[in-house]
């Protein structure tokens, strides 16, 4: 593990948890939004998918 | 207080602070290994596909804040060819996506990310609670692809990827999640 965070270091990843920084990003109760394998970007709070593009 | 002796059951199964039957494995109903199936993936599969051709486009951005928490940004991109360019929605921008790996028939979704500080390469993982699908974080879908397709490999974990090689990775073959290696060697 020293040696991944090692690596993820040096790809620029400076946040704490290094090499499980991203862990989190798909759990879709953690405000406030995060990521669904069913339909992208989801709304925590509503429970609802996000579109992700919208015309200006 | 130190337990010396333990008794299951009316059985000695410690004595003297050490365990001294052998502890046998439960049944287990389903194989906990080679438990990534995905589905063949191209690069198209990891690339989000504007609804326009080229110009300008809002976009949805994911940002995660040093608190790990994370909120939506909007933004407006340059679309060349349906494919949004990442330069034009900011610094720090990368693809982040969700690979189902566990046999489901539906493609990955992807969307973009700020706030990782990912400079270059991919970073892949099959921790990625709850569900546990494979997740991926890339400024080049090559190397998410490299990532990925390592993982799969292995039976899950993490990988990193960086200009087409797969730079490092720790093997988790248990469901993804988990080592049968030491903590001191899986430490290290």
């Amino acid at each position: 593990m020293q040696q991944i965070n090692r690596l993820v270091a040096q790809l620029g990843i400076d946040h704490r948890a290094r090499a499980l920084s991203t862990t989190g990003l798909a759990l879709t109760v953690i405000p406030e939004v995060r990521i669904s394998d069913l339909g992208g970007l989801l709304d925590v709070a509503t429970q609802e998918f996000i579109p992700l593009f919208y015309e200006r | 207080v130190r337990a010396s002796e333990v008794f299951v059951g009316g059985q000695l199964v410690v004595e003297k602070g050490k365990l001294i039957v052998p502890i046998e494995e439960p049944p287990t109903s389903m194989s906990i290994e080679n438990t990534v199936h995905i589905q063949p993936l191209t690069e198209d599969a990891l690339t989000p596909q504007a609804p326009i051709a080229n110009g300008e486009i809002g976009v949805n951005l994911m940002v995660l804040d040093p608190t790990r928490l994370t909120r939506l940004a909007q933004v407006t991109a340059q679309v060349h060819n349906h494919k949004v360019d990442l330069a034009s929605l900011g610094e720090d921008i990368c693809y982040l996506a969700v690979v189902p790996r566990h046999g489901q028939p539906h493609a990955p979704a992807v969307v973009f990310l700020q706030g990782l500080h990912l400079q270059r390469g991919a970073l892949a993982t099959t921790i990625a609670h709850d569900s546990h699908n494979l997740l991926v974080a890339g400024r080049s879908v090559q190397d998410m692809l490299v990532a990925i397709r390592a993982l799969a490999a292995c039976g899950g974990g993490i990988a990193v990827a960086d200009e087409g090689k797969v730079l490092g990775k720790v093997a988790l073959p248990l469901a993804g999640l988990m080592s049968l290696k030491p903590v001191a060697e899986l430490a290290v």
